[in-house]
């Protein structure tokens, strides 16, 4: 694992990187409902005018920006492709087989594949400039509300944040064990499909094994200290949004109405 | 087997901010049939440089030799690399995963091209050399045995290669004594059957005792290197670094400092008894 | 058959998302093998099997979203798609655990396995088209994005489960399903 992949957190101090992690989730939200609603060619033009606008505010040098997006050129022209071949078959212009091409499918591809990337580009955004923890508690909080119908809700959090807690140690334990079974000798890859399944167990079943014997200490050992999944504790209280945060909402709110209703 | 890093660098994440050079520009060299302790503080690149020799990672500059030849050289024979060197891991007995204790120990031996009896008087002797009885143990579930046990299984499972290094890293860690004098007389038995070892261990004591020489790392650089006598004999300049002498030395350190006279190479508990018993006649 | 506890399912439940953040990572190691073992399934099906249908929902949910967050696995685009497939995986598997009883570990087993993985596919193909794509997502692509290039990863997880759940038995994490069949064998 010596290769860092697109959307890992980059630490920085801009604007963005300070806003409140749950206000910038919303934002996320009500930009890509936004982009998702815009038909005309020229608002795209605007968005990534927007987006460029964001990612300079944000600091975050254009390449690691756009990574995300980069690796998936093949991904882009299979939509462009599937779009222009079925989008619209009453107006294709030839007819080979099942596939009819037409212009408006041309268009609807330009559009799918305009779509994607700005969603990419702005979720990467978002993952650049803020630290998974606070992403995750940004989660919790927003879907906090649903304890109101019944969803444990505060379970769900203990579970979250225990499962972070597990990421790093398993990481390195599974590391381990896939280095210790390659010093003994397993071949991970086989030709065969069935071999190929049973070349991962070295390493499989060893990190079940090892994960779920952490999981019934640490278990053990929250029952011995009286933890019960079924007591309601004192709900979390969150720091209010400050006003830089509502400024950022209404805009994108705002953008959000703009866009929607001129399509 | 002999090993010898030369130049050796290993950097982790090149050109992001998360980047960490874990060995820089290490050279040093194994001689076959010796045993080598390597010592350091947590992140001094103890387990990078024992990964490199292993062919489980690859340097970023530099070469590692075995037996002479470069084993990240293209012409290398890794399937070879994999038998001839035996490794155990921090905490071995994780790896455990197969059905029966002899499918387990017999797992590393699957790809070498030996016949069943070939392997099994291979898996038979690593199991007996680790006080098993392979009739009693060979089709009983390896994820049943109690943790001391699964450890010595996993090194089982290690040395039915029958490897001509063997490498570990902390095999000690959370053995009660008995199981650690076992484990200690089983290595120094293999390195006078001619096995090269080379174990990692933050036990000062330990490696006072049993092995040949020690390599010292630190912030991924080689500090010391040499037998313990050697390298624990500059006792104040090991202390201004932070790094822990064996107890021995430091028992003769403060009889130094009252004014007896013996060696800074005291470095081995009969070697300090026979130094005090020496003077005491006296 | 005995129970587990409320909080050790909460932690069972927290260990498997840890996994599926971790799977893909280890897979990444291997050769082109995460598009053919779809190591994040692996754990998501078996929090439901072990922890019931609410746990393995929270697992499939919660798996590829903190992958996505801490490893920029899968990209945030793909991220919804892939969170209802899994949770369908987490929930279906969960229910058949529960009402499936052949009297025999490895038919329940496969039984569970495979009507979570095909309904696993269904709703998330169903979700692909009518909410996430809009219409650009064609029946085709669907059948040939999940049976086709999928088929590998179900046979493959076909093989790996049962033996996993084994092991676990064997280690006495998790209770045997039928322990009086162990016994009697």
């Amino acid at each position: 694992m010596n290769r860092l992949p697109a959307g890992l957190y980059q630490p920085g101090d801009s604007v963005v990187h300070r806003l409140d992690a749950a206000a910038k989730l919303l934002c996320l939200l009500l930009l890509l409902a936004a982009v998702v609603n815009t038909a005309a060619p020229a608002g795209y033009g605007v968005w990534v005018l927007l987006l460029a606008l964001l990612i300079r505010l944000a600091r975050i040098p254009p390449r690691t920006a756009l990574a995300s997006a980069a690796g998936l050129g093949w991904f882009f022209l299979l939509i462009l492709l599937m779009n222009l071949c079925f989008y619209a078959p009453e107006q294709a212009w030839v007819s080979v087989w099942i596939f009819r091409p037409s212009s408006a499918g041309l268009l609807q591809g330009l559009r799918v594949a305009a779509r994607v990337f700005l969603l990419l580009v702005m979720s990467n955004v978002l993952m650049v400039s803020t630290p998974p923890l606070a992403l995750t508690g940004a989660f919790e909080r927003l879907l906090s509300p649903l304890r109101f119908i019944g969803v444990p809700t505060e379970l769900a959090a203990m579970i979250l944040s225990v499962a972070i807690q597990f990421i790093p140690t398993l990481l390195e334990e599974t590391d381990g064990i896939r280095k210790a079974q390659t010093a003994r000798g397993a071949r991970f890859d086989s030709p065969n499909l069935w071999e190929k399944g049973k070349a991962v167990l070295p390493l499989l079943a060893p990190v079940f094994v090892a994960a779920f014997q952490r999981a019934d200490e640490l278990s053990l050992a929250m029952e011995a200290r009286g933890y019960r999944a079924d007591i309601r504790r004192g709900r979390k209280k969150y720091p209010p949004f400050r006003a830089c945060d509502w400024l950022a909402l209404s805009l994108c709110a705002a953008a959000a109405v703009i866009f929607i209703i001129i399509r | 087997m002999s090993v010898e890093l030369r130049n050796v660098s290993c950097v982790y994440a090149p050109g992001t901010p998360y980047e960490t050079r874990a060995v820089t520009e290490l050279s040093l060299t194994i001689r076959d049939g010796e045993f080598a302790g390597v010592m350091g503080k947590t992140g001094c690149g103890k387990s990078t440089m024992i990964q490199l020799i292993a062919g489980l990672m690859r340097p970023s500059g530099g070469q590692i030799l075995l037996d002479g030849q470069d084993i990240n050289g293209k012409n290398f024979d890794r399937d070879g690399l994999r038998r001839r060197v035996g490794v155990v891991f921090q905490f071995p007995e994780i790896q455990l995963f197969e059905t029966t204790v002899k499918r387990d120990v017999a797992f590393g031996l699957r790809h070498f091209g030996w016949t069943e009896e070939e392997k099994e008087s291979s898996v038979r002797e690593a199991l007996e050399r680790m006080g098993f009885s392979y009739e009693a143990v060979k089709d009983k579930s390896p994820l049943g045995f109690s943790g001391g046990e699964k450890r010595r299984l996993a090194v089982a499972g290690v040395l039915a290669a029958r490897p001509e290094l063997l490498i570990l890293d902390e095999p000690l860690a959370g053995l009660d004594p008995l199981g650690r004098e076992a484990l200690l007389t089983l290595l120094g038995e293999l390195n006078r059957d001619g096995t090269t070892i080379l174990m990692v261990s933050h036990d000062a004591d330990t490696l006072a005792e049993y092995a040949d020489r020690i390599i010292l790392l630190k912030d991924g650089r080689l500090f010391r290197d040499g037998p313990a006598a050697e390298v624990f004999a500059d006792y104040d300049a090991l202390k201004d670094n932070g790094i822990g002498v064996c107890r021995v030395r430091e028992a003769a350190e403060a009889l130094r400092r009252r004014g007896w006279e013996i060696p800074a190479g005291t470095v081995r508990y009969g070697q300090l008894l026979d130094e005090i018993a020496g003077r005491w006649r006296q | 058959m005995q129970t587990i506890s409320t909080v050790k399912k909460a932690i069972l439940t927290a260990v498997c998302i840890a996994l599926c953040v971790v799977l893909p990572q280890a897979f990444h190691a291997i050769p082109n093998a995460g598009s053919i073992y779809l190591p994040m399934h692996i754990p998501v099906l078996l929090c439901g099997l072990i922890c019931g249908w609410p746990f393995g929902l929270l697992c499939g949910l919660a798996g590829p979203l903190l992958s996505s967050l801490f490893t920029g696995m899968p990209p945030a685009a793909y991220l919804p798609p892939m969170a209802v497939e899994c949770a369908a995986y987490g929930c279906v598997s969960g229910i058949l655990t529960r009402f499936v009883r052949t009297k025999n570990t490895y038919a329940d087993l496969y039984i569970c396995l495979i009507g979570a993985m095909l309904s696993g596919r269904v709703i998330a193909g169903l979700a692909r088209a009518l909410i996430f794509a809009g219409g650009s997502y064609s029946m085709a692509a669907w059948a040939t994005g999940y049976f086709v290039t999928g088929l590998p990863g179900i046979v493959i997880q076909l093989v790996l489960l049962p033996v996993i759940v084994s092991a676990l038995m064997r280690a006495g994490l998790i209770p045997a399903r039928y322990p009086e069949v162990r016994s009697d064998g």
